[in-house]
C-alpha cells in the first residue's frame, strides 16, 4: 500500500462517511428515524477506521507493509468487542442492539475488502 | 389499552418503514423477506422493525411451513384514539398532587394568619387567593354588596378589586344588588 493507494483508500472512506450523512439526514427528513440512526452507526465506522488509517501513517512512517499490517490487525481488534456485544444482545432478546452490532460489523468486512482490494492492486 | 402501552405504539408507529410493513399486512401476512423485496428494505432491517411493531402489539407472528408469517394485530387499531384519550392516567393522581402542592404554596406565600398579603399579579396565582376567598362564602345565600365588600375587608383592603375580580373569575354571582357564590365544578 504505497502513498497513492492510501489516499485512494482514504478517498473511499470519505466517500462511504459523506455518503452515510447523506443518507442518515435523507431517512430522517423521510421520518426513518432508526434507519437514519443506522446509517450514523455505519458512518461512524468508517471514521474509526479513517482516524486508524491515519495512526498508521503516523506510527509507521514510510514503512508501507507495516501500516497494512497495523491496519488489518486494528481491523481485526476492534470488532472483538463488538462480536461480543451482538452476542450479549441476542441472548437477552435485545434485537436493536443485535442489528446495530451486525451493522458495525458488515461495515467493518466491507473496509477490510476494499483494503484487501486496494493493496492487492499494488502487489 | 394502558398508558404505556399506548406510548409505545405511538413511538412505534411514528416511522415510515413501520407504517408501510404495516400498510403491507394490512393486505396480506407476509414473510420476512416478502416484505423486504417489497419496501426495499434488507432482511435485517425489515425483522428489526417487525420485532418493535410485536412489542408494542402492533403485529404477531405464525409458523406457516417454512416461513415464519406475520399478521396485523387488527383488535389494537380498531381501539379510537379517543378511548386512550379517555383512559384514567396513571399520572392523574400525581399531577393532581402536584397541583395542590402548588395550591398550598401559593396560598402560603400570600396569606398570612388569615390575611391576603397582597394581590397576585399572575391570573393562576390571583385565582387560587380569590378561591380561599371565596371560602367564606356560603352557596345557596344571597350577599348584599355592603356584606360582601365586609367579608372580603376580613382578608384584604381592596375590597373593591377583588370583588369585582371574584365576578369576572365566576366565583361570585351578580344579579343587580345582590351577589352570591357560584357552584364551579
Amino acid at each position: 500500500m504505497d502513498r497513492k493507494n492510501i489516499s485512494e483508500f482514504e478517498l473511499y472512506l470519505e466517500e462511504q462517511i459523506t455518503a452515510c450523512k447523506q443518507r442518515s439526514k435523507q431517512f430522517i427528513a423521510d421520518d426513518r428515524m432508526d434507519e437514519g440512526n443506522f446509517e450514523k452507526v455505519r458512518g461512524n465506522v468508517y471514521e474509526i477506521f479513517k482516524t486508524i488509517l491515519s495512526v498508521a501513517e503516523r506510527v509507521c512512517g514510510e514503512d508501507n507493509l507495516a501500516k497494512r499490517r497495523f491496519f488489518l490487525q486494528k481491523a481485526e481488534q476492534i470488532p472483538m468487542s463488538w462480536i461480543d456485544s451482538r452476542e450479549k444482545a441476542e441472548q437477552h432478546g435485545d434485537v436493536e442492539k443485535m442489528h446495530i452490532e451486525s451493522i458495525k460489523l458488515d461495515t467493518i468486512r466491507e473496509i477490510k475488502a476494499m483494503c484487501m482490494q486496494i493493496w492487492e492492486e499494488t502487489t | 389499552m394502558t398508558e404505556a402501552e399506548a406510548i409505545s405504539l405511538f413511538k412505534c408507529l411514528a416511522d415510515k418503514s413501520r407504517l408501510q410493513i404495516l400498510k403491507s399486512l394490512a393486505v396480506e401476512d407476509m414473510y420476512v423477506e416478502r416484505l423486504a423485496e417489497r419496501l426495499g428494505l434488507t432482511a435485517p432491517t425489515i425483522s428489526f422493525h417487525l420485532k418493535k411493531l410485536s412489542d408494542a402489539g402492533a403485529v404477531t407472528a405464525y409458523k406457516n411451513q417454512y416461513y415464519m408469517m406475520y399478521s396485523l394485530q387488527k383488535e389494537i387499531f380498531q381501539t379510537s384514539i379517543m378511548d386512550i384519550l379517555q383512559q384514567e392516567s396513571d399520572e392523574a393522581q400525581k399531577q393532581a398532587q402536584r397541583d395542590a402542592d402548588y395550591r398550598q404554596r401559593v396560598i402560603d406565600t400570600f396569606f398570612e394568619y388569615g390575611k391576603l398579603k397582597s394581590i397576585p399579579t399572575q391570573l393562576k396565582k390571583e385565582r387560587i387567593v380569590l378561591e380561599v376567598i371565596a371560602e367564606a362564602f356560603e352557596f345557596d345565600r344571597m350577599y348584599t354588596e355592603r356584606e360582601v365588600n365586609i367579608m372580603i375587608a376580613d382578608f384584604h383592603d381592596d375590597f373593591c378589586t377583588i370583588r369585582r375580580d371574584m365576578v369576572s373569575e365566576r366565583l361570585l354571582g351578580r344579579n343587580g344588588i345582590r351577589y352570591w357564590r357560584m357552584k364551579n365544578d
